[in-house]
């Protein structure tokens, strides 16, 4: 145990105190503070002045007047006016939908009481604009016995949120690079670390004075409670980025969201999302790292390393693009299956629940699939492990493999 | 007390090393000799608890050697196996803490081994920045750092110019002198002869010699007779019944016989040879046993 802990903490004082962590979080630092104020960036460098708002109105003889003072009211401030307004006639309504020449269709009709609304338009964008500036006028027209508006809207029927959508695409940067950076730091930690010790001889002498076991336990610790450290900083980049978002709101008087805002504000349920995902990397990290631990006592050399790291690399890679890709391009059957693979799971899960692809019933037999998985690995590579970190064979990875799985039988 | 009993290994087919004993004493310098592929390796791996051999035991004063026992064992591997990136002093601390040496201890002993091997300065360099032997030296140090009771030592002169190579070797005879049993193996035999009392020879796997050096070349009956004089008849010499071999050298020859019983033939040719100066019956070097049985084991 003291050996352990011992290895433990010379692992991640070697790692912690390189310039080279220092350099990467840094990097990293800055590009999640951009990440989460994305909204706020574009929305910095986008100029929406250069837009119009074609919008064809229908009023009766009572409604007239709140056209004119909603053209007013919307373009006011404005050198060249933004909201255009053009008077149609009712056989619009039934062709709304199938015509390029407007964004909004706006009719307004008295009734006993008050008046009715019915707004057309093909996205949300300028609905809380219009409707609130209209009942506001009619406050303003009605003056006493007021009666708020009725509100009839309409959208397209195959309207999608564009919102929602941004959202799950922006999941993929919330979440699955961060994963992906995460499991990739790992598997390089354990590793090198391994590599460079047994291409070195020095493998030797450590051996010589603690277990290959608890030479192989050690390092799958210390890389774990490196991403667990580098997952801590990451939250606390993603903190810094949303209170510079937050400040930056506060002093330009733009009413742009970070994408933490957003994401709390679209996930309810985020504190279970955070929850499956600290899971999943955790566990979905053990098995990556156990495997890289296996590969690197394989090697004899670092070149030898690199090379047999590939497979592993692919995996990660194939993974990370599944959740980046496979929600935006329809290709839900693809991230619900990938999510039920324990290499793919610790970046699918996370993404496929959040969207509400996948029930909780299904995270957790994901969850079971890959803590059933990793173990079965944990017990199948540790003996294989404690033979090949001792042994310089030359010959190809999988014929060295068989070589190492024989020879572990027998030690 | 190392006990080494009819110890036997295998993986598979290929048997590692089968049915070796041995025992070292206290201040005792034991050698293990074989050519590559021997099987001393997988022995000093059995010796320290890292495999467990298939048969036979190993014990270190009474009991089963275990991996418990790590702490008091010292081991120098033939090549360079030193983590090169780390400074020095940060290198012991972690080779040495591995043994359970307390920091103080380590920063004493490294200290009192850096100046014993003249190597102070380098105590903060990286160890990727001292030459071949000072790394050498650096190794050697890991291996006494926790001060063991057992030191196995393989090749430990390998890359050593001379002076560097005593200093190695009085550092040896000390660790003789306080009690530490020392396995030493070494390909340079005559390191072997001036050390060890007692030896074994593995040869894949099997022993091919074994015991006290004296006994072995007494065993071995093959003599040497070293002979100088202004003339030489080779002819004669090589007429004698017993001769194996005879060696041309700048001042003298070297004739190689088969038994005792032939040194008399040949002293009575020598005697009518003009200027005998030297007439030396010489026990054969441990090279030359080693060589001759490793050949006809591989012979057989």
């Amino acid at each position: 145990m003291k050996k352990l802990k011992f290895l433990i903490s010379f692992g991640l004082k070697k790692r912690l105190l390189k310039k080279s962590f220092l350099i990467s979080n840094i990097i990293i630092g800055l590009l999640t503070i951009v990440i989460i104020n994305l909204p706020t960036i574009i929305g910095l460098f986008d100029n929406d002045n250069d837009q119009t708002v074609q919008i064809a109105y229908i009023t009766d003889r009572e409604t007239s007047s709140y056209i004119t003072s909603l053209d007013v009211t919307l373009n006011q401030g404005l050198d060249v006016p933004m909201f255009i307004f053009t008077e149609t006639t009712t056989e619009l309504e039934d062709t709304f939908f199938d015509q390029q020449q407007y964004d909004i269709l706006l009719r307004l009709s008295a009734q006993e009481a008050s008046i009715n609304i019915q707004l057309y338009r093909f996205n949300t964008t300028y609905d809380t604009a219009i409707l609130q500036t209209l009942q506001l006028l009619d406050v303003i027209d009605q003056n006493q016995n007021y009666m708020p508006p009725t509100t009839e809207t309409f959208l397209p029927q195959d309207y999608e949120d564009p919102v929602i959508n941004e959202i799950i695409s922006g999941l993929s940067s919330v979440f699955t690079l961060p994963l992906f950076l995460i499991l990739t730091f790992g598997i390089q930690f354990v590793g090198v670390d391994i590599i460079e010790e047994k291409s070195s001889k020095a493998i030797e002498t450590i051996i010589s004075s603690v277990k290959a076991s608890i030479h192989f336990l050690s390092k799958i610790i210390a890389s774990l409670i490196f991403i667990l450290i580098q997952s801590i900083l990451l939250v606390i980049y993603g903190l810094i980025g949303s209170a510079i978002g937050n400040q930056s709101t506060s002093v330009t008087g733009m009413s742009t969201e970070s994408l933490t805002e957003v994401f709390v504000q679209y996930f309810p349920n985020w504190q279970s999302i955070l929850v499956i995902t600290a899971l999943f990397i955790l566990i979905g990290a053990m098995l990556y790292l156990v495997i890289a631990a296996l590969t690197a006592s394989i090697a004899t050399t670092q070149e030898d390393y690199q090379t047999f790291q590939g497979p592993i690399m692919i995996l990660l890679v194939i993974g990370f693009y599944i959740s980046l890709f496979a929600s935006a391009a329809g290709g839900d059957t693809i991230l619900r299956i990938a999510s039920f693979i324990p290499f793919f799971a610790p970046m699918t899960v996370p993404v496929a629940y959040a969207s509400g692809l996948l029930s909780n019933i299904e995270v957790f037999l994901a969850l079971a699939t890959l803590l059933i998985s990793t173990g079965i690995v944990i017990v199948l590579v540790t003996p294989i492990y404690k033979v090949a970190i001792l042994s310089y064979e030359q010959t190809k990875l999988f014929q060295r493999l068989k070589f190492y799985i024989q020879k572990s039988k027998h030690e | 007390m190392l006990d080494v009993k009819n110890v036997s290994m295998s993986y598979g087919e290929v048997k590692a090393v089968q049915n070796l004993s041995f025992t070292i004493k206290p201040g005792e310098i034991f050698g293990l000799l074989g050519t590559n592929g021997a099987g001393k390796t997988t022995t000093f791996r059995m010796i320290m608890g890292l495999i467990q051999p298939k048969s036979g035991s190993i014990t270190l004063d009474g009991h089963q050697v275990s991996y418990d026992d790590v702490n008091d064992i010292g081991y120098m591997i033939e090549e360079r196996s030193l983590l090169t990136k780390i400074t020095v002093k940060d290198l012991m601390y972690y080779l040495g803490q591995l043994k359970e040496v307390s920091k103080e201890d380590i920063e004493k002993r490294l200290d009192y081994w850096l100046d014993r091997f003249h190597i102070t300065e380098y105590k903060l360099k990286k160890v990727k920045e001292l030459s071949k032997g000072n790394q050498q030296k650096i190794q050697f140090i890991a291996a006494l750092i926790n001060n063991p009771k057992l030191l196995i030592l393989d090749e430990p002169f390998s890359g050593l110019d001379p002076i560097n190579t005593e200093l190695f070797v009085q550092t040896i005879r000390d660790f003789q002198k306080q009690g530490t049993m020392v396995i030493f193996s070494s390909h340079q035999l005559d390191h072997v002869e001036s050390f060890c009392e007692k030896i074994v020879v593995l040869e894949k796997g099997q022993v091919i010699l074994e015991g006290p050096i004296q006994t072995i070349k007494e065993t071995y009956q093959k003599l040497n007779i070293r002979i100088k004089a202004t003339h030489i008849d080779m002819k004669s010499l090589e007429n004698i019944e017993g001769v194996i071999q005879i060696d041309t050298y700048p001042n003298a020859i070297m004739v190689k016989v088969a038994s005792k019983e032939c040194v008399k033939d040949v002293f009575d040719v020598v005697k009518t040879f003009d200027h005998v100066t030297t007439f030396d019956v010489l026990e054969p070097p441990l090279s030359e046993i080693f060589i001759d049985k490793v050949t006809r084991h591989e012979k057989a």
